[in-house]
């Protein structure tokens, strides 16, 4: 039964990471609620379709709208840009949608001033709240110069998270130029990362109108581009805005206004670079870890023993693998940590590794005899989660596992044996000597 | 012994004709019959515990004898050593128990061995057929060990009078039917026979009486926590006979043998070990053994000394001896040498004692104090025929009767306190009752019989008129007597002490039996549908049922041994769902078990037992507190009235999860729980963290799965 377990504990991972992982050819629904964008944003279809992925453009309210048949979904991912749809066609609904996700799908959604409820309740359901309809990121400060609308909603925002895993290594030589809706974090949701905020200076709401003290939010608090990447691994990446993923914005120049009434110009805008990055992120072309072949056994004895004994010396060996660059390579971090728990951790050790993804460790298993888990859990920004889980018995030593001689104790064992002597002596003298005093009151 | 009146009897029922003309000589026509009689006994104790296999299937029942029946399969199929050295990671999830260390193995090993004898001379019997008719079969020895016990306190008819009420005494059936397979089906046998070759030893002055005696004290031991009783009552025998100045060189061979080798046969025991020699319990009997040698030693003094010597020494020697002792006990006690008593214990000494600072103990209902009418119940007859027989004891005083007085006296007071020792009575009641029948009949018998010989010295006086008639009214009245309590052991037998309780039984209206198989369904559905490591929490009664018949890992059983670890699982459910939802993931609890009667009016459920998860929770973590969960008049309701701790906390969800909407009774409101006779309170349960997986037929049983996190979000 033990082997049963640990068997399935060490598949279960794998198989989910095998199923939804690193697929490199994936089949893409593109969810639209007008046709134009399929032509406005033409170059971004065009770079997914360039990776080697299948895109299936369907309209958001197509009423033979399926995403799923006899329970086995169609598509790997889905991009829903269709800020504006109201309800989704034939059976899809946001029910499906969340089902879809949490089976470990990948969603890339976009948001923009004209969002529908249906979209804000699947970010909501996602941990990301979605300002009111027609109101925009405004920044006086950071804007584009191109936009003479003087309301200053095409701003320039250049706070993107420092994760080379989401956003690529290389840093971004010019602004990422947004126009569309401010979105604010749950902060109850920790599952939630900001890939790109807001400049300081700006602020959430509706051009044309004073703006009053119910701001969802202001600043750096104001998300253009927020990641959730679930339990299971799925991420649902929402951006704030349809346009940043336009072909105008993608190859747009960049022309910001500097406090001294210069400019600065950048010939091409850091739209293309960033939004290649996350996508690539988004539909778990990057950032996955996957783990395989846990070992574990008594150093010099036993792999997968039925029961540890305390004290034995327990070895710990995984092999650890990234996704990078369309095939996996062996990962490589000095943070891993592995624990051996019973309620409470007994031991937490840092995994080494050899430089080929293989992570190993010994230890000495506690003098506590119960049932405990080896569990390794790794989250890390950006990447996937590994948690693997396998359950052992510690057992108290056998009857004939102690040491059979103690030096401490030869006194005692004199003891017994002058004692076993001196008693057969005894019985000898005394059966086998006359007793005279007995003999002589006899006779008296 | 002569024993005239059977043999009558037995003329009298009318034996074929070619028997009676067959005559054998007269003493071993008494031996005779002695055995067709012990025979009897025989058949009679084993097939008087039949009934619930008649009834129902040969099944083991309860809860313990599910432990010592999966135990008793893992011995068998294993082997010796690895039994001794079994660490079973199925129970007491995550802490694991060390089987081998922590059961009295008696009971196994003498199963396994009659299975093995049994399939040894080919006969295959399936191993679960041996654990269910091993109680019987070892009422049928206790018969026989009651008859030589009673023999050696009085004589042969005291035994045989002894072994028949004991046969079918329902305090003792109550633990001994087939499929009860519990330590104490074998601990009663061992009991009785350690208490005869002690007897025996003392009469004899034997060492080989001795010896035997010290192989049935290890038997005992192996067998039941309960020889605690032997060791501490012969020491109180010894004392009492040195107190009577009825010291002898019988008594001290029979008590130094004894002592020293019992002692070293328990600590073969793995559960027992220095405990043997540590414990307080055990400290009575080496305190009585030091006393016995320094007895020994002045009564030789006192041979060789004169006398105003020997009184300075014995002045002396109790000075020295008694400073001596008692700095070495506080010095001990203090050290931690000598372990402090347990609670169990100390509740045998201070009834109240458990109520007040032990929960776990008090909870058990077995333990509770015992009422009136369950003496009756238990011994019928045998409580009236008792003072009698304490009263012949005292008569005839001897070595052996004043054993008898003192076992007789000390597990009155025991079965008084625990329900649970009754089973410690019935026996003592037996035999002094048998001493009291057997006087009596003895001596109105001789009444009946015709004067013979003249040169015999009449035994009775004949002086008083209608003797006979009285003596045949007092005999008819004695003999109605027994046959009534024959009536009412058979009837307590079948009606009360058959039911498996696993499988439960109601009479319909119409008088057809309806079958309630409700936990083996559910534990069926656990075994085959939920993963082969799944940890199943619920509350302690169900632990060894889920692991011996649905072999899945438990949270807590019925083995309690860690109070924090059941205070755990009382805490979670008596909290609220999200914050049970914490402590089961904690304890990794992929499912959930409750046992709800409300459907059913089956009253021994988890809500009538709810109380006692509170206040054992409550004891270890403060911030369940029992007041939240009675009314402000410390009522405890699950109506409309019920506090909002009650109604939310994740028991009384899980019971009542779509309870609301079901009826139960005709004429009743929709959610009547029928064991508290109420429409409950909180109608539209609705379950956040935990989903139901399955509900039994019954509803008895209700199992639900604990969902895994939310999969989009985390608390921050």
């Amino acid at each position: 039964m033990m082997r049963g377990a640990w068997l399935f504990a060490l598949l279960l991972p794998l198989l989910i990471v095998c199923v939804f992982g690193g697929k490199q050819s994936q089949q893409i629904l593109v969810l639209l609620d007008d046709e134009v964008i399929r032509s406005t944003h033409s170059n971004f279809f065009s770079a997914l379709a360039e990776r080697g992925h299948n895109l299936t453009f369907k309209l958001a309210d197509d009423e033979n709208l399926k995403i799923a048949q006899y329970g086995i979904f169609l598509y790997d991912s889905i991009v829903l840009f269709a800020p504006g749809v109201e309800e989704l066609g034939g059976d899809v609904d946001l029910a499906s949608i969340l089902a879809y996700i949490d089976s470990g799908h990948n969603m890339l959604v976009a948001a923009s001033p004209a969002t529908s409820s249906f979209t804000k309740e699947l970010a909501a359901e996602c941990g990301v709240k979605i300002d009111k309809v027609n109101s925009y990121v405004i920044d006086h400060f950071e804007f584009d110069a191109s936009d003479i609308s003087g309301n200053h909603t095409l701003i320039t925002a250049t706070n993107v998270i420092m994760n080379p895993v989401i956003v690529g290594s290389e840093p971004f030589e010019s602004p990422i130029l947004f126009r569309g809706v401010g979105m604010k974090k749950m902060d109850s949701n920790a599952l939630v990362t900001k890939i790109l905020t807001a400049p300081t200076t700006s602020y959430s709401f509706v051009p044309d109108k004073a703006a009053d003290d119910k701001l969802l939010a202001t600043g750096a608090d104001i998300v253009l581009m927020a990641a959730m990447q679930a339990r299971n691994n799925a991420r649902v990446t929402i951006a704030a805005s349809l346009d940043m993923f336009s072909n105008a914005l993608l190859a747009s120049p960049v022309t910001k206004l500097n406090a001294d009434a210069s400019t600065t110009t950048f010939s091409k805008s850091g739209n293309a670079q960033f939004v290649t990055a996350v996508t690539k992120w988004t539909l778990h072309e990057r950032g996955l870890l996957r783990a395989q072949n846990v070992r574990y056994g008594i150093v010099g004895g036993e792999e997968f023993p039925r029961a540890f004994r305390v004290k034995d010396e327990l070895y710990y060996k995984v092999q650890i693998d990234e996704f990078k660059d369309g095939k996996w390579a062996p990962f490589a971090a000095d943070d891993v940590q592995l624990e051996f728990i019973m309620i409470d951790p007994y031991q937490r050790v840092t995994l080494r590794h050899d430089g080929k993804g293989t992570f190993f460790t010994t230890f000495p298993v506690p003098d506590v005899y119960g049932v405990f888990k080896l569990d390794l859990k790794y989250r890390r920004l950006g990447y996937t989660t590994i948690f693997l889980s396998n359950q052992v018995a510690v057992r108290p030593f056998d009857h004939n596992e102690y040491e059979r001689f103690i030096v401490s104790a030869y006194p005692y064992y004199a003891s017994i044996f002058s004692m076993m002597s001196g008693f057969v002596v005894f019985c000898i003298v005394y059966l086998y000597s006359k007793d005279s005093s007995s003999k002589a009151s006899t006779s008296s | 012994g002569s024993f005239d009146g059977g043999r009558r009897r037995s003329t009298q029922m009318g034996f074929l004709q070619s028997v009676q003309n067959f005559r054998i000589p007269k003493k071993n026509e008494s031996v005779f019959l002695e055995i067709v009689i012990l025979g009897c006994i025989y058949v009679l104790a084993f097939a008087v515990r039949l009934f619930s296999i008649l009834r129902f299937e040969s099944v083991i029942h309860e809860f313990d004898p599910y432990f010592n029946f999966r135990t008793t399969k893992y011995l068998v199929s294993q082997g010796l050593y690895k039994f001794w050295n079994w660490f079973d990671d199925e129970s007491w999830y995550p802490l694991g128990r060390i089987i081998g260390g922590t059961v009295y193995p008696g009971l196994m090993y003498t199963s396994a061995i009659i299975f093995w004898i049994l399939n040894a001379i080919s006969l295959n019997v399936n191993i679960r057929n041996v654990c269910v008719l091993t109680a019987p079969f070892f009422a049928s020895n206790t018969a026989i060990v009651t008859y030589l016990f009673g023999k050696e306190i009085r004589d042969t008819e005291t035994g045989l009078v002894a072994a028949a009420l004991i046969s079918i005494v329902p305090g003792y059936i109550s633990r001994s039917v087939a499929g009860s397979f519990d330590n104490e089906g074998v601990a009663i046998f061992a009991l009785i026979l350690t208490f005869y070759l002690w007897v025996k030893s003392v009469n004899t002055g034997s060492l080989f009486w001795s010896l035997l005696c010290s192989l049935a004290y290890l038997y005992m031991a192996a067998a039941w926590g309960g020889y605690i009783f032997i060791i501490n009552i012969i020491p109180l025998y010894v004392l009492v006979m040195l107190a009577c100045g009825r010291f002898s060189q019988r008594l001290y061979v029979a008590y130094t043998s004894m002592y020293i080798l019992g002692t070293i046969f328990a600590m073969q025991i793995r559960f027992i070990g220095f405990q043997a020699v540590q414990s307080s319990e055990h400290m009575a009997a080496m305190g009585v053994f030091c006393l016995l040698q320094l007895v020994n030693f002045l009564s030789w003094m006192r041979t060789m000394l004169p006398g105003d010597h020997f009184r300075r020494l014995i002045k002396l020697v109790f000075t020295v001896v008694g400073s001596t002792t008692a700095v070495a006990v506080a010095i001990m006690t203090a050290t931690g040498y000598i372990s402090p008593w347990t609670g169990r214990f100390y509740s045998l000494l201070d009834p109240t004692y458990a109520k007040e600072h032990i929960p776990i103990i008090a909870s058990v209902s077995e333990h509770q104090p015992t009422t009136w009418s369950s003496f009756f119940f238990d011994l019928h007859l045998l409580v009236f025929l008792f003072p009698a027989g304490l009263y012949f004891c005292f008569r005839k005083l001897n070595d052996a009767n004043i054993f008898a007085i003192l076992y007789s006296v000390t597990s009155v007071y025991f079965a008084g306190v625990m329900v649970r020792l009754m089973l410690v009575l019935a026996p003592a009641a037996c035999v002094l009752s048998a001493v009291a029948v057997s006087s009596t009949l003895k001596t109105y018998m001789g009444h009946l019989k015709k004067p013979k010989a003249v040169a015999k010295k009449p035994k009775v006086d004949n002086t008083i008129p209608i003797q006979r008639e009285i003596a045949l009214v007092a005999i008819a009245g004695l003999t109605l007597l027994l046959c009534l309590y024959t009536f009412h052991c058979t009837w307590v037998t079948s009606e009360a002490y058959s039911s498996p309780s696993v499988v439960l039984a109601a009479k319909q209206g119409d008088g057809s039996r309806v079958i309630f198989d409700d936990f083996r369904e559910a534990y069926y559905w656990l075994k085959m549908n939920t993963a082969p490591d799944a940890k199943i929490m619920s509350w302690w009664d169900y632990g060894y049922q889920i692991t011996g018949m649905g072999n899945r890992t438990i949270i807590v059983d019925n083995n309690t041994w860690n109070n924090t670890h059941i205070a755990t699982v009382g805490r979670a459910m008596s909290s609220t769902e999200p914050d049970a939802y914490k402590i089961m993931r904690m304890l990794d609890v992929d499912y959930v078990l409750v046992v709800f009667g409300g459907l059913t009016g089956y009253a021994s459920d988890d809500i009538n037992k709810f109380l006692w998860m509170v206040r054992i929770g409550g004891g270890v973590y403060p911030v369940i507190k029992e007041a939240d969960y009675l009314t402000a008049n410390g009522e405890y309701r699950i109506d409309k009235e019920g506090t909002p701790a009650m109604l939310n906390s994740l028991m009384y969800k899980m019971c009542y999860y779509r309870f609301g909407k079901t009826m139960t009774e005709y004429g009743k409101p929709a959610g009547y729980d029928r064991v508290r006779q109420v429409e409950i309170g909180n109608k539209d349960v609705e379950l956040e963290y935990i989903e139901e997986a399955y509900t039994t037929e019954h509803w008895i049983v209700r199992i639900y799965k604990v969902k895994p996190e939310e999969n989009r979000w985390a608390a921050a």
